[in-house]
Order: structure tokens, then sequence, then C-alpha cells
């Protein structure tokens, strides 16, 4: 990497104009100050996602993500006859799927088998969102 | 009503078609209980049936998706989406297909294999797979179990070359 530039240019390493300065002088002083960063980090920001540890981020019955209220919950809050954020908690089998636990009472009394791998459904545990 | 907002959600999702699904929406945008589909297997190259236009119906039941939809092939030629310029199939010759009522026997339309994991569009493409693994062993037309017994390839491959350039 070139970091003097040309005499022609006549600009040193911090960019301020020199144009007496020849290459070979650039390099003696260069020799005596202590080198400067060509950059410099002045100021960074750090981004950082995070997701639930669970193999699947949308429940699979009513398609709504499963940090938001299912269908039904969803209905209830737009007809009006829920106020609050409702208690619309996950539920995470045995197999490390997740649905609503009201999507996945619903289901489980067609077929007791998970929507996803058709194994024997059982639950493992039940996570409130509030 | 869960199964409408969960229709709802499908069809905006159903802008994200694969190519060989050319069309699937609700006949009528004020009822979502009943869809048309339009599928073109073209580019599953070396399936029997990829010069053909078929359209399907597709039923929905009020629980879904607790209990599966309803999808036979459209065989009544006066039913046929006629603005499409395209011909339609109205002749399916397939193992696993009524041919006079467009019956289609796949597992995961029936109740007992079904799962509310499964959307439309999925289930179209589950249709479009058994297309090219026909499965004679448990048949809703017995003519052509019989072909693929025999692996006649000469005949099935005429039978439904014929049925797709003459309907």
């Amino acid at each position: 990497m070139e970091i003097e530039n040309g005499p022609e240019q006549g600009t040193d390493v911090n960019g301020i104009s020199n144009p007496e300065k020849n290459s070979e002088q650039a390099q003696n002083s260069e020799e005596n100050k202590p080198k400067k960063k060509r950059f410099e980090i002045k100021r960074w920001t750090a981004v950082a996602f995070w997701s639930w540890d669970q193999t699947n981020e949308r429940c699979a019955i009513c398609r709504n993500h499963l940090m938001e209220p299912c269908i039904e919950c969803n209905n209830k809050l737009d007809n009006g006859s829920l106020r609050d954020q409702p208690d619309c908690p996950r539920a995470v089998g045995r197999c490390n799927h997740s649905f609503h636990l009201h999507c996945i009472s619903t289901w489980i009394k067609t077929r007791n088998s998970c929507p996803l791998d058709s194994t024997e459904w059982a639950l493992k545990e039940v996570v409130n969102n509030k | 009503m869960t199964s409408q907002r969960r229709l709802l959600k499908e069809l905006h999702d159903s802008s994200n078609l694969p190519e060989s699904i050319l069309y699937l929406h609700p006949i009528d945008e004020s009822n979502l209980y009943i869809w048309n589909c339009i599928i073109h297997p073209e580019n599953s190259s070396n399936s029997y049936y990829k010069n053909g236009y078929f359209q399907l119906k597709i039923k929905i039941p009020q629980n879904y998706p607790i209990d599966p939809p309803i999808i036979s092939f459209l065989i009544d030629k006066n039913k046929i989406d006629k603005n499409k310029n395209f011909k339609i199939c109205t002749n399916i010759p397939h193992c696993n297909i009524d041919f006079k009522t467009g019956e289609i026997c796949l597992d995961i339309l029936k109740k007992n294999i079904w799962s509310p994991a499964w959307t439309l569009k999925s289930a179209i493409q589950a249709i479009l797979i058994l297309l090219d693994n026909q499965e004679p062993d448990s048949p809703l037309n017995v003519d052509m179990a019989n072909l693929f017994r025999l692996n006649d390839k000469k005949a099935i491959e005429s039978i439904i070359n014929f049925y797709i350039n003459n309907t």
C-alpha cells in the first residue's frame, strides 16, 4: 500500500496540503514522528438480533408470529371483546416445536400429533410472552 | 373467524407462487372459501403431464386449517376458465385421480394425515408431486394402474398425450 503521495499532489499522510515537501523528506519525518494512523475509528454502533431458542418463529397453525397473539386473540382484540394484551402463551412440545397454546389445544382435539413432524404431541413447557 | 383470517394471510402470500402454479386465488374475493387454481407442470422436465394445463377447484371447510381443504381436478368442461389463453385439460388419466369426477387420492388431503401446518400452496405442490409419482397400489383409475404395474411406458405416454392434446 502506497502511503505517501507523489510530489505533484503534495499532500501528506494526514491529508494536509504541503507542496514543498518531496517524498524523501516525507519519509524522514515519518521516522521521527510516531506514525499516525491513516484511519481512526471514532465511533461505532453495535447491532444485535435476538430470537427465541426454538425451531420455528411462526405458529404453523395460525401463521401468526409466536411473539404476537394467535389469530383468535387478534380477532377478539379487533372486535373489542378483549381490551388488554391477551393472555396468549406459547406452548413448546417435547419435539421442540412451538405453537400458540390456544392453537395447539384446538388441534390436539382432532389428533394428538405435532403438526410439523407428526410425532405424538407432548407438552414440554408453556411460556408466557407477557 | 379464525379460518377467514388465516385464508386472508394465505391470499397475501399467494403472489409468491412457484412457476408450475400459474394461478391460485379465490373465485370471488368476498368468499374466501372457494378457490380456483391452475397448474402447469412444465418445469418438472420428465413429467408425462408437462404440456398440460389443469384446473383445480378448492373448497375450504369452515374450521380450516383444522380440517383439510377439499381439492379436486375440474373435469366439467362448462366450468373451466375460458378467459385464460391456454387450453385446460379436463381429462386426466392418472392412477390416483378419478377419471370421471376428478377426485384426488392423496394421503395429506385426508383427515387422518392432514396437518394444519400445510397451506393451500403446499397442498397444491403436493398434488404436482403426485402427478409425477403415481401410486398404482391405491388406484382411483384401475386402467392406468394396470399400465403402471405392467410398466408399459409407451402406452402410458401415448394415452396421456392423447388426452392432453385433445381437450
